[in-house]
Formats: C-alpha cells, sequence, structure tokens
C-alpha cells in the first residue's frame, strides 16, 4: 500500500519529499498496529455514525413513503378504541362517510385478525385483512397473477383468499404457483384467487405478508360473528381527493363519528384517528430525533478521535526526536518534519474514516436487509466521510506536527 | 591563529580534483564565536570567542579533551547550532544565524555531510533506503537517486549489501553506510565527530583512510573531532581546543589534506 502510494507520487507525480513523509507515516502506523487501531476508534465510530445518519435517515424516509404509497395517500384511519365494552366502527359507517363527506372519494371498512396460515409448503403466523373489493383501490395495488376481490365475491361470502406476495411465497415457495390452490387460514380452507405486486416493506412491514379476504367472510369465518350480527369492523380508511379535503375531513370524521355513536359531550371518542399527514410528520419527527442522537455520537466521537490521534502522535513525535534530528542534519527541513507527523494523522484518520465507512455500510445494509428497506449511502457521503477522517487528521496532527518541526536539530539529536 | 591565505594557492595545486573550479574562498570561517549553555553562575562557556578558518579541501582534526568544545565547533559549522556571539559563514553563504531555518537544512543538505560515533542509521530501512535519505530531501528524482547511492556505496565498499537492514552489519560496515549518506550529495565539507570512537583501531583506521580518500579524490573539506592525539596526528592540520578556547593550530606535511601546505 504505502510502496504503491510512494511509487505513484515518487515516480508518477515527480514528490519524492512527499513520498517520504508517507511512507514514514505508514511505516510509524504499522510500528505499532494495535496502539493504532485503538488510536483510530473515536475516528471510527464517529465516522460510521456519519453514514448511520444517511443511510438509516434515507431508508426510514424512504420507508415512510412506500408505506403511504402502499396504504394509498390523503387518507384517514380510523380505528375502534381497544376497550371492548365502547362501541364500534360499523361498515354502514364507512358506506355512509363515503357519501357525507365533502372530498372523500372511497372508504375501507377493515376487520384484522391474527391467524396461522397453512400452505403447501410452509406454515406461517401472520394478519389477514377483510376487505371490501373498494380496498384495494386505496393503494392501487395490483396483482401479479389472478384477480382481486370482488363485490360478488363479497356478498357470496366466498373463501377467496388474495395473497400479499410474501405470503405467496412463503405458503407457496413461489408465488406463480399459488393461483387456484387451497390454503387454510385458521383451519378454515380458502382459495386463493390473486397474488399481489411486492409493494416494499413499510414501516409496519407486514403489507407483503399480509392476506386479503372479503370483509363478511373475514366476519364469519376468522372472527366467528354469526350471519346477521352488527357489521362490526375494526378499521374504516377514508380516502379523500386531496391533502386540503384531508385536512378539512379530519373534523367532519370525528363530527360524523360521535354524532352516530351517540357520544355525550365531554366524553372521549371511543376511536382514535390517524392521517397519512400525521403518520408522515411522526415519523420523520422521529427519524429526525434519532439522526440527532446519531449526529451528537459522531460529534463526540469524532472530537474524542481527535484528541485521542493528536495524542498518539505528539507520543509518536517524543519517540522520534532523535530521528527528527538525524533528518534535520540530513536536510530536513521544518517543514518536511512536520509534513511527516502530519501525514500520520492524516493517515491515521482517514483509516479510521474508510473503517467507519464500512462499518457504518454494513450496519445499514444489514438494518436494510432486516427491516425490508431499499438501503443506500448515496456517493456524497463516502466523500464527506473521507474527508471528515482527513480534515480530522490534519486537526489532530496540527500541534504535535508543530511542535516536532520547532525541535531544534542539535536539542533533537542529544534527545535518548 | 588561523592561516588565512596560505591555502588558496596549494589548492589550486590540486587540478585533479573535480571541485578545483569552484572552491575558490573559505570552507569555514569563524568570527569571534562563543557558545553559552544555561545563564548566570551554572553558564557554561562551549565556545569563548574562536576566531578561526578552514579552507576548501583542507583535512583538518578537531582535537581536545572531553568537553573541551570539539563537538559544540562541529555543530555550529554544521548549522545545527546557532552561535550565542559572533559569526559562523559556511561556503561563502550568509552567516548561519541570518538563515531561515529551512535555508540552514538546505545548506546542510547540499553542502554538509555529517557523521557520527554512533553512527545513526535509520534501524528500520536498509542500507540503501539510509543513504538515499538526504538525496529525498534534495527533491531528487528516483533515478537519479539510485545511481548516487550506488555510487556512493561503492566507494565504501558495500554495494553488496544494499538489500541488508544496519541491525545487521558490524560497526564498521555501519560507520561506512554512514560515511556513504554523508557524501552521497556529493557535499564541499564533511563533518565527523569521533567516527572512529566506537570502533577496534583497524576498523577506525578504515573509516579514516575512506575520508582520506574522499578528501583527496573528490577534494571535500574534511573536519574531524578526536580526542585520539593519535588520529589528529594524521590530520594535515590539527586545530586543538581548551575549555572552549582554540589552544593551537597546527599544520604538517606527509599527513591527509598536508600535501597543500
Ligand atoms: N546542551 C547543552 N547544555 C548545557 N551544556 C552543554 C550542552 N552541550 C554541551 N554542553 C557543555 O559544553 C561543553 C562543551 O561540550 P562539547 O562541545 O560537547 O564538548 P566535547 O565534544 O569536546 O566533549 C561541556 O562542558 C558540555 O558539558
Ligand atoms: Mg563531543
Amino acid at each position: 500500500m504505502s510502496l504503491i502510494i510512494g511509487f505513484v507520487f515518487d515516480r508518477i507525480l515527480g514528490a519524492p519529499r512527499l513520498a517520504l513523509s508517507i511512507n514514514l507515516a505508514w511505516r510509524s502506523a504499522l510500528q505499532a498496529p494495535a496502539r493504532s487501531v485503538l488510536t483510530i476508534l473515536g475516528v471510527v465510530i464517529g465516522v460510521a455514525s456519519v453514514v448511520l445518519i444517511a443511510g438509516l435517515g434515507d431508508g426510514a424516509r424512504h420507508a415512510v413513503a412506500n408505506q403511504i404509497q402502499a396504504m394509498g395517500p390523503d387518507m384517514i384511519m380510523v380505528s375502534s378504541s381497544h376497550e371492548a365494552a365502547g362501541p364500534r366502527l360499523r361498515a354502514r359507517h364507512a358506506a355512509d362517510m363515503r357519501q357525507r363527506l365533502p372530498g372523500a372519494v372511497r372508504t375501507a371498512p377493515q376487520i384484522l385478525v391474527r391467524v396461522t396460515a397453512i400452505g403447501p409448503v410452509r406454515a406461517f403466523d401472520t394478519r389477514a385483512i377483510g376487505v371490501t373489493s373498494d380496498y384495494f383501490n386505496l393503494g392501487a395495488a395490483r396483482t401479479v397473477s389472478g384477480r382481486l376481490i370482488t363485490r360478488q365475491d363479497e356478498t357470496g361470502r366466498e373463501r377467496y383468499a388474495v395473497l400479499g406476495s410474501e405470503a405467496a411465497e412463503r405458503l407457496f415457495g413461489s408465488g406463480g404457483v399459488a393461483v387456484g390452490r387451497q390454503i387454510q387460514v385458521n383451519r378454515v380452507p380458502f382459495t386463493v384467487i390473486g397474488v399481489l405486486e411486492p409493494r416494499g416493506a413499510g414501516l409496519f412491514g407486514e403489507i407483503d405478508a399480509t392476506i386479503f379476504v372479503p370483509l363478511p367472510t373475514a366476519a364469519e369465518r376468522l372472527r366467528g360473528v354469526r350471519p346477521g350480527a352488527p357489521d362490526q369492523v375494526d378499521v374504516i380508511s377514508i380516502q379523500f381527493d386531496s391533502s386540503q379535503s384531508l385536512r378539512a375531513g379530519r373534523g367532519a370524521v370525528t363530527g360524523y363519528l360521535r354524532q352516530t355513536l351517540r357520544v355525550r359531550e365531554g366524553e372521549a371518542d371511543p376511536f382514535s384517528l390517524v392521517s397519512t399527514e400525521e403518520f408522515a410528520e411522526q415519523t420523520q419527527a422521529l427519524i429526525g430525533i434519532v439522526q440527532a442522537a446519531l449526529a451528537a455520537v459522531a460529534a463526540v466521537s469524532l472530537v474524542v478521535g481527535a484528541v485521542g490521534v493528536a495524542n498518539i502522535v505528539l507520543v509518536s513525535v517524543g519517540e522520534r526526536t532523535r530521528e527528527i534530528g538525524l533528518r534535520s542534519a540530513l536536510g530536513a527541513t521544518p517543514s518536511d518534519i512536520l509534513r511527516q507527523f502530519l501525514a500520520e494523522s492524516v493517515l491515521l484518520c482517514t483509516a479510521g474514516g474508510l473503517i467507519g465507512l464500512a462499518s457504518g455500510y454494513a450496519i445499514v445494509w444489514a438494518a436494510g436487509a432486516l427491516l425490508g428497506w431499499s438501503a443506500g449511502v448515496s456517493p456524497l457521503y463516502v466523500a464527506a466521510a473521507l474527508i471528515g477522517g482527513a480534515g480530522t487528521g490534519v486537526i489532530a496532527g496540527v500541534a504535535p506536527a508543530l511542535r516536532a518541526a520547532a525541535l531544534n536539530p542539535v536539542d533533537a539529536l542529544r534527545a535518548l | 591563529m588561523p592561516a588565512t591565505g596560505s591555502w588558496s594557492g596549494a589548492v589550486a595545486a590540486e587540478p585533479s580534483s573535480p571541485g578545483a573550479s569552484h572552491r575558490q574562498g573559505a570552507a569555514l570561517v569563524f568570527s569571534g564565536v562563543s557558545k553559552i549553555y544555561g545563564q548566570g553562575a551554572s553558564a557554561v562557556h562551549a565556545l569563548d570567542n574562536v576566531d578561526l578558518t578552514i579552507a576548501r579541501g583542507e583535512f583538518v582534526a578537531i582535537y581536545g579533551r572531553s568537553g573541551s568544545g570539539k563537538s559544540t565547533f562541529l555543530n555550529l559549522a554544521g548549522a545545527l547550532d546557532l552561535p550565542t556571539a559572533g559569526a559562523v559563514t559556511v561556503f561563502g553563504a550568509p552567516p548561519t544565524h541570518t538563515l531561515s531555518r529551512a535555508d540552514a537544512a538546505r545548506l546542510r543538505n547540499r553542502q554538509i555531510g555529517f557523521i557520527f560515533q554512533q553512527y545513526n542509521l535509520f534501524a528500520r530501512f536498509t542500507v540503501a533506503e539510509n543513504v538515499e535519505t538526504p538525496l529525498v530531501y534534495a527533491g531528487l528524482g528516483a533515478a537519479d537517486r539510485s545511481r548516487k547511492v550506488r555510487e556512493a556505496l561503492a566507494l565504501v565498499g558495500l554495494e553488496e549489501l544494499a538489500a541488508r537492514r544496519p541491525a545487521e552489519l558490524s560497526g564498521g560496515q555501519q560507520q561506512r553506510v554512514a560515511v556513504a549518506r554523508a557524501i552521497v550529495t556529493g557535499p564541499d565539507m564533511v563533518l565527523a565527530d569521533e567516527p572512529t570512537g566506537a570502533l577496534d583501531d583497524d576498523t577506525g583506521g578504515a573509516i579514516l583512510d575512506h575520508l582520506q580518500s574522499i578528501n583527496r579524490t573528490l577534494g571535500v573539506s574534511v573536519a574531524l573531532v578526536t580526542h585520539d592525539p593519535g588520529i589528529a596526528e594524521r590530520a594535515g592540520r590539527v586545530l586543538t581546543f581548551r575549555n572552549g578556547r582554540l589552544d593551537g593550530d597546527e599544520r604538517r606535511s606527509g599527513a591527509y589534506g598536508g600535501e597543500s601546505t
């Protein structure tokens, strides 16, 4: 490595003195490898944090955008409160709101059930959602094979299932063969009629692993509701035609539901509301907090790293005092000496920056693989990590290098 | 007193010397030079008002007891240190105390070669790399450097050992590497501080022979510090120091650098 750098600077760029500085720095760092590694730890952590800030932040933002795209934009989701005694949302509320609320383009009542699904390849625990045909229009879902749930499927209470891409993969080993075949959901046989395109897992990660069935089928077969019982649902999604309608719609939804559910004044809502906008804002804020914490870690680590490197270069100057005197005698100018130790500092910190970049990227990559995020670190951050590392090296190295350069040759030569 | 003026014609009598054409003027002039270490009662007058001139091409022994100021003299002569009072002039350059540190370094690099008692080689570098170091500071290209290193090592008979590290050499061989390093830049003057002090008589004698041949064939001025009268005797001129003062300045013929007088 130093041979290559030395060769480039010496033979190709014609800068033998610079090549020597780098060569000496390299040898010095390798002379006490354990010490060098410990020294650059702070820089490693600092730069890794910077990469994490960048990579995880971008990944999380991407995931949020994906999630919203998959769920559908400009949407309010209302869920029944978790208290069993309270009034419940009903499917007819959804139909009602679709007609009454200004700007509401579609509403989708849903029943959410934790299920064990068994396919020919494997059984796994997941989530089934009972949906109406309009549900799939919220996020413009498309199938890769088969078809979506229709109104006839609803009214016929068919035991049909549409599988998320990952659910199909798990149950059948490959999504391609699923359509037309049977699965069991909580021991109830269902026929697969379609497989969805992968949506990319969002923050809640389960969209691709979900099994979709007609709403009445879910109520009767998976929840055990008697036919003719009230059409209770868990969630109603309301999609608006614009973000302005969405903002205005919030109050209208609350008003409608309080009135319909006969909530008295002063009583808390027996339901909760979240809009895609809020969801985005809240997650962005959360990402911001995590990023700020990482930034603090990065800053502290880089400062600690710089102090550590400065200290070790100072030690190196001390160890090499006699060598400095000798080099002066042989014609090294103060700037040659300065460059030698500055190079040592920059070399250590740049190495720390590269290791930090690699480990930061590895963490981003692993987290991305785990959470299904599209993890990428932009070249901008690679450059920033390198420049940051080298810059830390310059800052850390200046003081000790100046001290070395200021040594009187005779005094230095006399040192033991 | 230094015999100013007596040497110039003598130097010209050496036409075979490659440096003859530019060897007009003095190699080294000390005028009223004092060096005081410390202050007040504990002050040490390492050099006390020294005046002397060394001509180009001279082989001079700096002789005196331990603590008499020989090393101090050599350090001032090589612009490694500055006088407390007076002026040191090397090869007609401005007095050393008026030079910037960088200019002093360049002066050492181009015109002076140092040899120390303890060899002072870089332990982690090969023989060739050690000899090459001053050439790197001179900014020389790689091809020129390796040629000059080969020539310098050939001169001290160590071409075969170019790839070794100092620890793999005997003391005498290490000092020969130091000699090669001192002359590799083609300096005008070599300053040697007890170069044979750590060697037995035979190996030390070989080092002196190398210094003599450098002086004779290359016309390089040599100032050799020694406390050994036997070694001083072999020089063409002996400057004797006592308690920081110049106490004697003898010339003899038949010795190193002595034919010229
Ligand atoms: N850096 C120094 N600080 C204080 N005293 C010094 C220093 N260097 C040399 N001396 C003193 O100056 C005197 C001359 O020293 P030096 O030139 O080394 O003598 P020599 O080389 O002839 O043995 C001695 O008394 C020595 O102790
Ligand atoms: Mg001495």
